[in-house]
């Protein structure tokens, strides 16, 4: 059934063409015409914790937490890279989400961004904070939003291979392989009579395809008909990004060098793919494509990420690594790894901060979320946790903040939606913005 | 057995009483009967004082029907009938008291079973799986495809199985995924203009070039010993490709192979190919013909890349042995005879010239291949337009007014697309669409393109769909569901024109009808997606890819390897369905499926080449069964060493239908860096972990499973004791477990023994339920009880014949309704 306020949309965007008002169509999820600059955000998980040997441990320096706190901390071998970066760095102490703390070490990973406890039996899961901030500044770059992860798609409940999850609580697939990802962000480009009319065509046939869909549901039993709902909201929601697509065929994709990223690299080279996923979130910022990523370094589950510490011959796996860590000698396993991951971090930052844009770097711009959401293996509560850039969103950094339990992690959220311009004070269980960041 | 039958008979006499009723009665006779049984026996583990494994018996709601722990007391029936409880130290019930139980118990569940069913509904409409995709659009569309390519992996339901309709998934990138690729494959099924030009090239000797011979960036190097350049050639169509080869074998060795793949992308360091297909080659010269289509295969982009060397496509033939180790002659030369590049490099040159001068030596004195002849042809099509075309545009009367003829075409089309008759206003809708599109297109085909890529995004093409009438009770499925259901279980594809037929007759619910056509599908092909799927699922043989094998403990093994592993249980599956064999050998047979490479693994000659086989074993070989098969083995360990615990779970979760609860959160694993815990044997860290009080009372039950296989090593080879690796001291091997029934075995072949006499009919009923939650796409409920009864005794009866079981399943009622 074709609901009057569908045709009329349909034909109001056909008879206005190119001459409609442009304020309008930027409430739909058009280009932006303002100047303003962007603001951006990018969370970034991996799993199973890390090191943390007592201050006195002779391994200290293979704990992943500095030592000391506020402006007078020193950093450990562990986040050692980060050193030349850390004007644009705070690093906490304490946080974590406290309706997660009761739940399996290894269901974490799905609620690392949504701060929820997920619901008994259905595993259903609430809105990530990338999400939320898509919803409103995603409205203003081709994508809105950019969902990654070492092992891709959705993975089973409760090791959930994305870190995004949709408003009704649905995990979003992430993207893997970097010649895919870089098609979703460069792919589609110009604006050829064949593209706008395969668009149109596209917007029919979704139409036709919504109509079967609500005939054949009315002839299905109660449980099938849920099922057919998840359907009907992906179709309704291609139907956005159709729209979308349309509104942006005048305009050009960024042209970017192809060759400067490591394209057909895997899984199977960690150092090269790790450069190439966080390459291509900074070639995606850089373009303005979108403003918000999320990349899962690995899931709790059995991921491809596990065998990544093999890259500097640490055995046997991540996991193990991560179970080792209290023991002796392994602190320095995984505190190298934890190291080369901190290595990696690193070069983005500096290439976003060495890349200017008004009156500061993108780096001043873009909010970057890191951290695990375990300290200790299968441990729920004081994440190892970072958050950088944002100075000129008024952030401010070269710290280690220490919190309480008391202190909930969304606390981080809610300062971070709104410097990003988000109108927001709350999320989940936030009792505020976090003290100490603005 | 005897239980059952006296309980259902039992059950019989309830039947005209209302549920009401029902429940009352059921609660009377818990209170006055069972509840002081279950006092008496359990309260001391799972009451007032304690309640391991977080059960506390006394606060359990004896009203299953409207009450909230149905589940817990199905396990603890489960757990009373298999003997787990209570534990064989504690007070056992007498006969009397176990009548009580088990009788009160297979009621409360009858009821709680009916009652569920209108509760909540099943899902019985279901997406189609990756690779049910794959094949319907293959069958559908006469093309040759990697259809599924971009769309993300389907999860795995509780039971392992990826095509249960309630946890396969659906998402906008999906849905762009579908109408992307049904544009893209419409684009190459309909045709227009002339036959297109051939691109032809063949070649008599290998062409010479400077492909990676180092290892980059995690890439191995590629070095083929035959390389076939196209200069020229088509980006997309079907291309065929003909291999004239003969080997050399010298007497003791086994049948080479040629391993064929394609592409080239110029300027990414390592050469980017896709498998084309492998072969045998014998001594007497032949040709070998592949096909695959161009558009599978990495391409060079459009615009030329810099300055980097040939710009065609690269076909590369590797040469192996049967034990897939690859072939390489230093007396032969790979590589042109180019001028030194970079002074740096002089020294590779120089080694490469040295090799050159060598002296080659003649065919035939060793263990090798010749490749006489390649020759590539593309676009390859038997017939112009291609049956693909043909098919979907036949002639018809109406040919040659546009409006009338997509009609046609249209509605044969969602015939087949849908799997059943269509409406007329279903066509029309469609039609309508068509002429929307065609008012803005150039072409007719163009516009058919589209209108046809909207029938391959319909909901009723990409789930097979189960109406339900709610305005009566009617479940039964109709003829064309009957048909689909009955396809994709057996060929994981759509159903075939004699299935569509039949149904359109009305005919296939016939019960004999039914039993022709199950015998029919398991002689074709087809059928060995119903193993692959089936098995791969239910022995979850995709665990082989979660486990790194460590190099340090297992020097030079090849993780190709694993690709042969998960062929060997597939191949021994098959064998048992094919000969009608008794599945009881899947727990302990005399007889195992092997080629060479497994083979040589294993430590055991016969076979020549790398085709499976059937190979007899002596009597004190305990390679029989699954649990002698480096799938289950390997993929049950983690990497290094066994993993007990791991093989014993599986043993239980798949085998015997009874998977452990997943450990407590608090539990930490067996640390393995322990220092004092590394001088142990396996087992008698097992007995540490054992012995501490939060994982005893499970791993007591679980662990004794794994022990008995401990002569297998972690990639399955057999072993007297474990070696020495590293700080590792080599250590003696104790395979002595006490099983949960008190009974004490001693290596593999005791538990399989065990497993043979004394487990049968568990087994059996572990077999049935997962076979049938295959088959239906979803988890079994209550309801389903009866019928896992009725096909587990008959299964049993019938010698445990899997033919006769899927006869038996497809022609049950649990297959026949909604």
């Amino acid at each position: 059934m074709k609901k009057s306020w569908q045709l009329d949309r349909r034909a109001a965007l056909k008879a206005a063409g190119v001459s409609m008002a442009l304020p309008w169509l930027e409430a739909m999820g058009a280009p932006s015409s303002k100047r303003e600059l962007p603001r951006r955000m990018c969370a970034i998980l991996f799993p199973f914790g890390v090191a943390m040997p007592k201050d006195d441990a002779e391994d200290r320096q293979w704990g992943w937490f500095p030592t000391g706190q506020g402006k007078d901390y020193q950093l450990t071998n562990v986040l050692r890279p980060l050193e030349p970066l850390m004007d644009h760095v705070s690093i906490f102490h304490g946080l974590s989400h406290p309706r997660c703390r009761a739940m399996n070490g290894h269901d974490t990973g799905d609620t690392f961004l949504t701060a929820n406890n997920l619901a008994p039996v259905s595993y259903q899961n609430t809105i990530s904070i990338d999400q939320y901030a898509a919803s409103v500044i995603g409205k203003q770059t081709r994508l809105p939003s950019l969902t990654l992860s070492t092992d891709g798609g959705v993975g089973p409940r409760t090791r959930t291979t994305t870190l995004s999850y949709t408003d009704k609580g649905q995990p979003i697939p992430a993207l893997s392989d970097p010649a895919q990802i870089f098609k979703r962000l460069f792919g589609q480009d110009g604006a050829s009579a064949n593209d706008r009319r395969k668009l149109q065509n596209s917007e029919s046939i979704l139409d036709l395809v919504m109509e079967q869909s609500n005939s054949l549901s009315r002839n299905l039993g109660v449980a099938d008909q849920r099922k057919m709902a998840e359907f009907e909201t992906s179709v309704r929601d291609v139907e956005k990004r159709v729209e979308r697509s349309r509104s942006w065929l005048d305009i050009p994709l960024p042209t970017v060098d192809r060759d400067s990223i490591l394209l057909d690299t895997t899984v199977d080279a960690p150092r090269d793919y790790l450069k190439a996923i966080y390459d291509l979130q900074f070639l995606a910022f850089q373009t303005d494509l979108t403003r918000i990523s999320t990349y899962q370094i690995g899931s709790y589950g059995p991921s491809k990420a596990r065998a990544f510490p093999a890259v500097l011959g640490l055995k046997p796996d991540w996991h193990g690594l991560a179970h080792a860590a209290g023991k002796k000698g392994g602190p320095e396993n995984i505190g190298r790894f934890d190291q080369f991951l901190a290595e990696q971090l690193a070069s983005f930052l500096t290439r976003l901060q060495e890349t200017p844009e008004g009156d500061g770097s993108l780096l001043d711009r873009t909010l970057v979320l890191y951290g695990s959401s375990n300290s200790r293996t299968h441990q729920n509560r004081n994440y190892p946790l970072l958050l950088a850039g944002g100075g000129k969103l008024g952030l401010r950094h070269n710290q280690v903040l220490r919190f309480d339990e008391k202190t909930p992690m969304s606390n981080v959220f809610v300062t971070m939606l709104q410097a990003l311009g988000v109108e927001v004070d709350r999320f989940v269980d936030s009792t505020g913005p976090l003290d100490g960041l603005t | 057995m005897f239980c059952n039958r006296l309980t259902l008979i039992l059950m019989a006499s309830f039947l005209p009483a209302t549920r009401a009723v029902c429940v009352d009665q059921s609660l009377d006779v818990f209170s006055k009967r069972v509840h002081p049984v279950l006092i008496e026996l359990c309260d001391g583990c799972h009451g007032r004082k304690k309640s391991e494994g977080g059960i506390r018996l006394d606060r359990l709601d004896p009203d299953l029907v409207n009450g909230s722990d149905s589940e817990i007391w199905h396990d603890v029936f489960e757990q009373l009938k298999n003997g787990e409880m209570p534990p064989a130290k504690a007070k056992q019930p007498d006969a009397e008291q176990r009548k009580i139980l088990t009788q009160w118990l297979v009621g409360a569940l009858q009821d709680a079973a009916e009652a569920k069913r209108g509760q909540n509904g099943r899902v019985v409409t279901r997406r189609l799986t990756r690779y049910e995709y794959q094949n319907t659009m293959r069958d559908l569309l006469l093309i040759d495809l990697d259809f599924a390519q971009g769309l993300p992996p389907d999860p795995a339901s509780q039971e392992g199985f990826q095509n249960n309709g309630s946890t396969l998934e659906m998402s906008p990138t999906q849905i762009e995924q579908y109408l992307d690729v049904a544009r893209r494959s419409l684009s190459q099924a309909i045709v227009t203009g002339d036959r297109p030009r051939l691109y032809e090239v063949t070649q008599n000797a290998t062409a010479m070039g400077k492909l990676p011979t180092k290892k980059f960036a995690g890439h191995a190097p590629v070095s083929p010993e035959f390389i076939l350049d196209l200069k020229e050639f088509p980006r997309t169509g079907p291309f065929e490709l003909k291999v004239r080869a003969r080997a050399a074998i010298p007497a003791g060795e086994g049948v080479p192979r040629i391993q064929v793949s394609m592409g080239n992308v110029p300027g990414i360091i390592h050469v980017p190919r896709g498998e084309i297909g492998e072969a045998e080659v014998d001594t007497i010269s032949q040709t070998i013909t592949f096909h695959g289509r161009m558009e599978d295969f990495p391409q060079p982009g459009p615009i030329s890349f810099g300055n980097s060397g040939f710009k065609g496509m690269i076909v590369m033939i590797d040469f192996v042995d049967a034990d897939g180790n690859e072939l390489r002659y230093p007396d032969r030369t790979y590589t042109a005879k180019t001028p030194p590049l970079k002074k740096q490099k002089k020294d590779q040159d120089e080694a490469i010239e040295s090799d050159a001068k060598k002296e080659p030596v003649a065919f035939g004195g060793r263990l090798e291949i010749e490749v006489q002849s390649v020759e590539f042809q593309s676009p390859v099509y038997a017939s112009w337009p291609p049956p693909s075309h043909e098919r979907l545009f036949f002639a018809s009367p109406h040919v040659g007014n546009e409006s009338l003829y997509i009609r046609d075409v249209l509605k044969r089309f969602m015939e087949s697309a849908f799997r059943r008759s269509v409406l007329a206003t279903e066509v029309e809708q469609m039609a309508k669409l068509f002429g929307k599109i065609r008012a803005d297109s150039e072409t007719f085909e163009d516009a058919a393109r589209e209108t046809l890529a909207a029938v391959l995004v319909s909901p009723s093409f990409l789930y097979i769909v189960e109406q339900q009438n709610r305005a009566s009770d009617d479940l039964q499925v109709t003829d064309f569901e009957l048909a689909s259901r009955l396809s994709y279980f057996l060929w994981s594809t759509a159903p075939d024109q004699q299935l569509m037929d039949l149904a359109r007759q009305g005919q296939l619910k016939d019960g004999k009808v039914l039993k022709q056509q199950v015998e029919r599908m398991l002689e074709d092909e087809r059928s060995s997606e119903f193993v692959r799927h089936f098995v791969t699922q239910w022995l979850d043989l995709g665990g082989l890819d979660r486990v790194a094998v460590n190099p340090e403990f297992f020097p030079g093994f090849d993780n190709k390897l694993k690709t042969q592993m998960r062929n060997e249980t597939l191949a021994f599956f098959s064998e048992i369905l094919r000969a009608d064999r008794s599945a009881l050998e899947l727990l302990d047979s005399d007889w195992v499926m092997l080629n060479r490479p497994m083979a040589s693994h294993y430590g055991l000659t016969g076979p020549r080449s790398q085709e499976f086989e059937q190979v007899t074993l002596e009597s004190d070989d305990a390679r029989g069964g699954l649990l002698g098969q480096a799938a289950f083995l390997l993929a049950n360990s983690n990497g290094e060493d066994s993993h007990p615990i791991k093989r014993a779970v599986w043993i239980l979760d798949r085998l015997l239908g009874s998977p452990p609860a997943s450990p407590p959160a608090d539990v930490p694993d067996l640390d393995t860096e322990n220092p004092d815990l590394a001088k142990m044997t396996l087992k008698q860290q097992l007995a540490v972990h054992s012995s501490k009080e939060s994982c005893g009372s499970c791993h007591r039950e679980i662990d004794p499973w794994g022990i008995p296989l401990e002569n297998f090593d972690a990639v399955g080879r057999w072993r007297a004791e474990i070696p020495q690796v590293n700080r590792r001291e080599p250590m003696e091997i104790d395979t002595v477990g006490v099983l949960p029934s008190g009974v004490e075995v001693e290596g593999p072949t005791q538990l399989k023994r065990y497993l043979v006499e004394s487990q049968g009919e568990r087994f059996a009923k572990a077999i049935v339920k997962r076979l049938m939650a295959y088959g239906l796409g979803r988890s079994l409920d209550f309801a389903d009880r009866q019928t896992v009864d009725e096909l587990t005794e008959n299964f049993v009866e019938n010698d445990y014949r899997l033919r006769a079981l899927l006869v038996d399943f497809v022609q049950s009622k649990a297959f026949r309704t909604k």
